[in-house]
């Protein structure tokens, strides 16, 4: 997949900075932000194939900013990430729209697969 | 033997929430450490395979921040087994802004995933009571369930503990409270827990004219 772009949306910015620089490595242009607002604003001009969202963060929360992509960015994927110990909060966002979900702690590998599934969706090469 | 099961299942769900918030704390700091660690492996690879040498900076900086996330679980981890402890005696003798404090971290992602700040002002010296811990966790949570949940306008929200005399106060303010079904059990309830601890809980405005609770709690002499 050429020039994967991602957003990784997660309050916790050790986690979001070190995830994106190993993303990097594997060859995907990852942007990096603290908060729903703040993705929410940068979606407005800048285009994305995958925004990895986080479900529980401060002020906006994920499933709220799920919402508001489906709406704003329709063909942008979002994988979401759970912090719970059960796959509920996950499904619960896959209903909602969401393209995948991952659990913390995140397998690396894991991830990049769903990531570059959710982009081959984004850009048309599968059908839905 | 009805409202002894209603209190038994109210601390059932205040251990949930509690214990929840700690989980998904140690979820966070398990998952930064898992980040980290990954990058050290990552960068070692393609040291390894001359892609790019290992830089010594980088690499410290990894290790800076994986030893820093085994502090912040093990901080996490003794919040927790105080508060397990908490239940040990039915009365002992502790400070109180210790028990707020660990109240304060316990409920501290509660509180920000409303959007709810705290501005947190406790005195210098100690304030000595005999109290059932766990039970004063409880009223210090279901007052923060009241400032977060019911509170309105203002923020961020103000939280002091001060001696006065032979009592303790607990000060919120916040620009005022909602009313409801819910946010009178949650005040009757808190008029209870109180009552068990030997305190009260009273409704006073701040200088600034914002609505406020305060704890009276009894000092130890």
């Amino acid at each position: 997949m050429e020039n994967l772009r991602v957003l990784l949306v997660d309050d916790e910015t050790e986690l979001v900075e070190t995830l994106a620089e190993r993303l990097e490595l594997r060859g995907i242009a990852a942007r990096a932000v603290t908060s729903g607002e703040d993705a929410l604003r940068l979606l407005l001009d800048q285009d994305f194939d995958v925004v990895l969202l986080d479900v529980k963060m401060p002020g906006i929360s994920g499933l709220d900013v799920l919402k508001l992509i489906r709406r704003q960015r329709p063909r942008t994927q979002v994988i979401l990430i759970t912090g719970h110990g059960s796959a509920e909060d996950g499904e619960s966002g896959v209903r909602d729209g969401a393209f995948d979900y991952v659990m913390k702690p995140i397998d690396i590998d894991t991830l990049v697969g769903k990531m570059k599934a959710a982009a081959r969706k984004a850009r048309g090469l599968v059908r839905p | 033997m009805k409202e002894t099961a209603n209190v038994a299942l109210e601390d059932l769900t205040f251990f949930g929430i509690i214990t929840a918030g700690i989980s998904h704390e140690l979820k966070n700091v398990a998952t930064i450490i898992n980040e980290s660690a990954g990058l050290l492996h990552d960068l070692s690879l393609g040291a390894e395979a001359g892609r790019r040498p290992l830089d010594p900076a980088r690499t410290k900086k990894l290790a800076a921040d994986i030893a820093r996330n085994v502090d912040r679980s093990v901080a996490t981890l003794n919040r927790m087994n105080r508060f397990a402890h908490s239940v040990d005696e039915p009365r002992r003798r502790a400070d109180l802004r210790d028990i707020l404090q660990d109240t304060l971290e316990l409920a501290a992602r509660f509180c920000s995933v409303r959007g709810v700040e705290l501005q947190v002002s406790l005195p210098d010296q100690p304030v000595p009571v005999h109290t059932y811990v766990f039970g004063m966790h409880k009223a210090l949570f279901t007052s923060l369930q009241i400032l977060v949940l019911d509170g309105e306008g203002v923020l961020p929200a103000r939280l002091s503990l001060s001696r006065e005399g032979d009592t303790a106060c607990v000060r919120m303010h916040r620009g005022a409270w909602a009313t409801g079904d819910e946010a009178s059990d949650r005040r009757t309830s808190l008029e209870r827990l109180m009552a068990e601890l030997g305190g009260d809980v009273t409704e006073n405005p701040d200088d600034a004219g914002r609505q406020g609770l305060v704890l009276h709690i009894p000092v130890e002499s």
